[in-house]
């Protein structure tokens, strides 16, 4: 699993390169994410495009990168196939869990006009 | 009834091998799409589950899935030779709607998401390993 990560109106935009994000890339992940928000970044946004599998371990990676944020920030998701928007439904994590958007530039412009993290 | 055994070594990286071959069978069968996707899920969900839990990690063991078909169904049976899973009530849990990063939920999902694909889940655990047995009944089909 890559990351591709820039910087975009103060939001951090992070896309994942990797079709898959399972158990075997969650760790990796979950390590990346700990590495931004150490450094400062608190409003990101993840670009899942190129993510076309996800289970419960991915998810779980999610969550607690946004438990490390502990409510100083926001992860926002954006670009979600079929497969990873049903996901998110079924476990319901898109019920004020997550805002999803579907595209970069909605969620970057979104997220940019949040009260900076403190 | 036909068959087929699956079988990997106990290692993360191999467990996505298991969910395209389960997705390769669905192919073949009276499922919709989004019955595929949720049973290639399911498989993923239980292989990791053996793995991290019964196997604690350990890359040694093997995970076995054995698939059956008959005109009513699909039955997957994920099993392992690890430790048994110890609350069995982890099998029932529901997902409740976090209403606050506390109530995340740290772990489960995966038991529920393999409840999700199917129609019924049961697990056995004895000397000669565990299984997790996951039905899948045929759209239209009397099951």
């Amino acid at each position: 699993m890559e990351f591709e990560d820039r910087i975009e109106g103060g939001v951090t935009v992070v896309s994942l390169k990797g079709q898959r994000m399972d158990a075997a890339v969650a760790p990796l992940f979950k390590s990346h994410m700990v590495d931004l928000i150490q450094h400062g970044n608190k409003r990101i946004v993840l670009n899942l495009e190129a993510v076309d599998f996800m289970d419960s371990s991915g998810l779980a990676s999610l969550m607690s990168s946004m438990k490390t944020l502990g409510g100083s920030g926001e992860i926002a998701v954006c670009c979600l196939g079929d497969k990873v928007r049903k996901l998110f439904a079924i476990t319901r994590l898109d019920r004020g869990v997550f805002r999803i958007f579907g595209t970069t530039t909605e969620a970057v412009a979104t997220l940019a006009e949040a009260p900076a993290a403190e | 009834m036909d068959s087929i055994l699956l079988s990997i070594a106990s290692r993360l990286e191999l467990v996505q091998l298991l969910g395209l071959a389960v997705r390769g069978v669905c192919g073949g069968l009276p499922l919709t799409s989004d019955e595929a996707d949720a049973l290639e899920l399911a498989v993923c969900e239980a292989a990791n589950n053996a793995i991290k839990h019964a196997y604690t990690g350990r890359p040694d063991g093997v995970v076995q899935v054995t698939l059956a078909v008959d005109g009513t169904g699909l039955v997957m049976c994920v099993s392992d030779k690890g430790a048994p899973l110890e609350d069995k009530q982890k099998l029932n849990n529901d997902l409740a709607v976090a209403r606050s990063l506390e109530d995340l939920p740290e772990g489960g999902m995966g038991l529920f998401l393999i409840r999700n694909a199917a129609d019924s889940v049961g697990y056995k655990a004895g000397e000669h390993g565990n299984v997790l047995i996951i039905r899948k009944g045929f759209s239209g089909a009397k099951v």
